[in-house]
């Protein structure tokens, strides 16, 4: 379903009445990411909520409704010489499958630009929702620093629709970069690891430092051999340079320096190249969340369990993904197993692995219990008493098998 | 329902250690306020436990016998925070002081609440490192109490407040079970219940290890200084930075009566006299890039109207230019022993109409208001001068203050930017927030304490403490804030304690 702004209300409120399950959706272009929902389910899409609601470039910060497509929030912003300092999500190669900027806050989840810009919870400062019984409620504000309330937003990120549909948000916005270049070095794993490790520890400020690993690569057109795409961004033309030296310096490995167009090309490239998830054909058999401690990133990627995997990691926040091509008979390296013991090793690493896509009848849960599940669930009960949003995904909380 | 404290304190001494416990009349007083000394409440009994295990058995015990309970980091709380209005168990996290693990291979350290804020930086200066929010009060203030306002500092325009560096909190709830919110990584897939916790203002359990993420320090750093004729011009410099791309770690306006009183106090023009607006802007990064930055930044300040611009990149000249806006609190206290403190936000286009209102408001009430600000983000802390023993004077300092943080609720702000709600302001969330706002709120609330004994009172406007808050224009209370050292200052080192003296409200 998709409801205009003024049937919203009352298509809550009769659902809730009939104590029907339903799911909050942005464009629907990712619903299939994540633990399956009951087939019963009602999608219901905010579509129908689009456009800005207020911008004022002087204060940069924006209110959308949470149906407008991320593409056309960056848009506008550009028209300013602003952006939203947030990736666009996985299998958004040609920048115009990037779903609604409600659903990338119900996933919640960054990309590189973490590096520098931090999370897209950091990114927000006001939210205003619809509960499951209909009532609609607004926690934050439109000021970039606010402590009035508790922070709904940050609860609300990375809730994946399972405390209430997102109607509208506010977003903090930055000026864009005035100059932009990367470096990329391609070798062994040791080596990025030791050149990923001093930049780290050094006072440069990347946007991001990607870890690919060699099928991305090779992906890409490139070697097949690891490689640390290195984005730096900065007001002063001089100071780009100097870091660029900086970086050629201090490895033996070959840089290679990407003007932004390029680096722009092999970001949609590693946002999952030709493939767009609203294609069942084409999307991906295995998309995987990992995390592992930043200081175990090296022993992850040259894991025999990455095998047949393609993986883009962000070196300094220790998050990223990892994915195969679409379902088929090439496909069948990757098994439930390998998955399973990928798992165990990012928890071992200090991690863990959330299962965005699989193979029908693989059944892997898409997370496992949380430490603090009871609490999770007491907020679910008392969000969502009836248990109508999204049933079977509540992040923190594994499915039982049974769903599966 | 009554509480039977004599029991209640048999019980603690059972399971803590009796140097732990605080029950003696004298000894208690110490404990009767935060940093907002308008309210004062001495709490009937304290508890000073040590570790996490004591923590959940005292909560444990709060629980079984339905005993209201808040925590108390170092007392420097700005809103009443910590105050034990109702009869309440005061659990201090003063002797939680140990740094528990410092993982500089992964940019993380976690120590025990009651760390104060300066001695997590303290620890890994000498690697390199630093914890970016800087509260003015980082000398005393603890890192549990900044979990708990979500505090801010002079450089969180650039680097965010205390939500954007706190990866994992082993927390106590308050039914006396531990648990873990996040994991040692920036992004877990579970709900954020961390993220959900930090801000709450000791409503929703007890932090007892909080993992911090850590920065690499700058290279280098400058500070630029320049003065305007106009309100309105600084704050078009402020914007013309911003939006060329130059993110400065802060920027702080002072205004004309600020200004004077400094100059004043120093006994000679540190700042010209006439001057409407003084704005510092600190920069850092990389070398090359701040020395770059600098020149931008200076453009633009002359673009807008500057006057004279002063600059440095030394660490002595750069204390040098700071100084005056160190002193800024001093100052004014020397014109008026009393003063009232706001900390209300406005959207950052917004600012110059609201300092105008200001202006012309305390004009109308007779009442000088100084500006000192983090321009930056549209942070206000107007203070309100006055002299506590003029007749009636204290309900036109309320007036003027409700006024206040209408104007900033009006021009689409906020009442608190850092200070938090706590007993102070809560009579205002209602003006922000509609009833089922506040009732989703108080959804979290719920779940996490179904029994209501954490923190109780606090936050959410109650019909007890607000009356009918919606149609009030003026809250009924008693506003005297004095300068407040709290008593945990003692506590910390004496370097620390000297260097408060000099210590600028915010
Ligand atoms: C001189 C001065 C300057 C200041 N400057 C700034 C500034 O620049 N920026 C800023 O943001 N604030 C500033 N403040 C306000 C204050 O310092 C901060 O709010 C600080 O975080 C309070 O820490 P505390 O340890 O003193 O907490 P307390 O005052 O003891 O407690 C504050 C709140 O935290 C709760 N709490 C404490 N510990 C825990 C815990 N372990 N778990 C759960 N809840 C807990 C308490 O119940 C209470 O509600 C300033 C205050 C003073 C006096």
């Amino acid at each position: 379903m998709r409801p205009e702004p003024s049937e919203l209300q009352e298509l809550v409120r009769d659902l809730h009445r009939q104590g029907s399950a339903w799911l909050p959706a942005g464009l629907g272009s990712r619903l299939d990411w994540g633990p399956p929902v009951q087939a019963s389910c009602t999608v219901l899409s905010c579509a129908a909520l689009r456009g800005v609601r207020e911008f004022n470039p002087g204060d940069f910060t924006i209110t959308v409704a949470a149906g407008t497509p991320l593409v056309e929030v960056q848009q506008t912003l550009g028209h300013h010489g602003q952006w939203l300092s947030v990736d666009a999500p996985w299998g958004d190669a040609d920048g115009a499958a990037a779903g609604s900027i409600g659903g990338l806050v119900a996933r919640g989840l960054a990309g590189g630009y973490r590096q520098r810009y931090l999370g897209v919870r950091d990114q927000l400062i006001g939210l205003e929702l619809m509960r499951a019984d209909g009532v609609t409620a607004r926690a934050g504000g439109k000021v970039v620093k606010n402590v009035a309330g508790y922070d709904l937003m940050r609860l609300f990120t990375g809730s994946w629709g399972s405390l209430g549909l997102i109607t509208e948000l506010t977003l903090r916005t930055l000026p864009q970069p005035p100059l932009r270049r990367s470096v990329c070095f391609q070798g062994e794993a040791g080596d990025l690891a030791s050149l990923s490790r001093w930049l780290l520890g050094s006072s440069l400020s990347p946007e991001r430092i990607d870890w690919w690993n060699g099928s991305l690569a090779a992906a890409a057109g490139l070697a097949p051999e690891p490689l640390l795409l290195i984005g730096l961004a900065s007001v002063d033309a001089s100071t780009l340079e100097e870091q660029v030296r900086c970086l050629q310096e201090r490895s033996s490995l070959q840089a290679r320096v990407l003007d932004a167009s390029t680096t722009a090309t092999w970001l949609a490239l590693a946002r999952g190249g030709a493939v767009t998830p609203s294609t069942a054909a084409t999307a991906p058999a295995w998309l995987l969340r990992l995390g592992v401690s930043p200081d175990r990133l090296e022993t992850l990627m040259q894991a025999p369990a990455l095998a047949g995997l393609a993986v883009d990691m962000a070196a300094g926040s220790g998050l990223g993904l990892a994915w195969t091509g679409p379902e088929g008979p090439h496909q069948a390296a990757v098994t439930s197993g390998q998955v399973m013991a990928l798992r165990s090793l990012c928890t071992e690493l200090g991690g863990h692995l959330t299962v965005l896509r699989q193979p029908r009848r693989a059944g892997l849960p898409a997370w496992l219990d949380a430490p603090s599940r009871p609490l999770i669930e007491a907020i679910k009960r008392r969000f969502d008493p009836s248990g109508q949003l999204a049933p079977g995904r509540l992040p923190g909380v594994a499915q039982s098998v049974s769903t599966l | 329902m009554t509480i039977d404290w004599a029991a209640m304190e048999r019980h603690c001494r059972a399971l803590l250690p009796a140097r732990a416990v605080v029950a003696a009349a004298q000894e208690l007083l110490a404990y009767d306020c935060d940093g907002l000394t308008l309210h004062r409440a001495q709490p009937p009994l304290v508890v000073l436990p040590e570790t996490t295990e004591q923590v959940a058995a005292i909560l444990r015990l709060c629980h079984r016998r339905g005993v209201p309970f808040l925590a108390r980091g170092s007392g420097t709380g700005l809103s009443g925070g910590a105050l034990a209005e109702t009869e309440a168990l005061v659990i201090a996290t003063s002797r939680m002081r140990s740094i528990l693990d410092v993982d500089l291979a992964n940019r993380r350290i976690t120590v025990q609440p009651g760390v104060i804020n300066g001695w997590v930086t303290r620890a890994v200066a000498g690697d390199g490192f630093y914890y970016a929010p800087d509260p003015s009060s980082q000398v005393v203030c603890s890192i549990g109490g900044n979990v708990a306002e979500n505090s801010g500092g002079v450089h969180c325009l650039k680097y965010g407040v205390t939500s954007n560096h706190v990866l994992e909190m082993e927390v106590v709830l308050p039914d006396g079970t531990v648990t873990t919110l996040g994991s040692g990584l920036a992004e877990t897939p579970e709900l954020d219940l961390r993220g959900v916790f930090i801000g709450s203002e000791g409503t929703l359990g007890i932090a007892t290890a909080i993992t911090l993420r850590l920065l690499r320090a700058p290279q280098s750093v400058a500070v630029l200084l320049a003065d305007f004729t106009a309100m309105e011009a600084a704050g078009e410099a402020v914007r013309l930075v911003t939006a060329a791309g130059v993110l400065p770690a802060g920027m702080e306006i002072m205004d004309n009566f600020t200004i004077n009183a400094v100059d004043d106090l120093f006994g000679r023009d540190e700042y010209p006299r006439d001057a409407a607006a003084v704005l510092l802007i600190e920069l850092d990064g990389q070398e090359r890039e701040v020395t770059a930055a600098v020149e931008i930044a200076g453009e633009l300040c002359r673009q807008a109207g500057a006057r004279t611009i002063r600059r440095a990149s030394s660490e002595a000249d750069r204390a040098l230019l700071w100084k005056g806006r160190k002193s800024a609190f001093a100052a004014v206290g020397r014109i008026t022993p009393t003063y009232y403190v706001q900390d209300g936000v406005v959207p950052r286009s917004a600012l110059p109409g609201v300092l105008a209102a200001i202006e012309e408001l305390s004009r109308r009430y007779e009442l000088p208001v100084a500006n000192v600000f983090h321009a930056g983000d549209g942070n206000l802390h107007p203070l309100i001068l006055y002299r506590a023993d003029e007749p009636g004077v204290i309900e036109r300092v309320q007036e003027l203050g409700a006024e206040i943080l209408r104007l900033c609720i009006d021009a689409g702000g906020s009442i608190t930017g850092e200070h938090g709600v706590g007993s102070d302001k809560r009579c205002y969330l209602d003006w922000m927030f509609a009833p089922d706002d506040l009732a989703t709120m108080r959804l979290v609330r719920e779940a996490f304490d179904p029994a209501g004994l954490a923190n109780p009172g606090k936050i959410f406007p109650t019909p007890r403490s607000c009356g009918e808050s919606a149609r009030r224009q003026v809250a009924h209370r008693h506003i005297k804030v004095e300068h407040h050292l709290p008593k945990e200052a003692a506590e910390v080192e004496q370097r620390d304690v000297e260097s408060l003296a000099s210590l600028d409200v915010f």
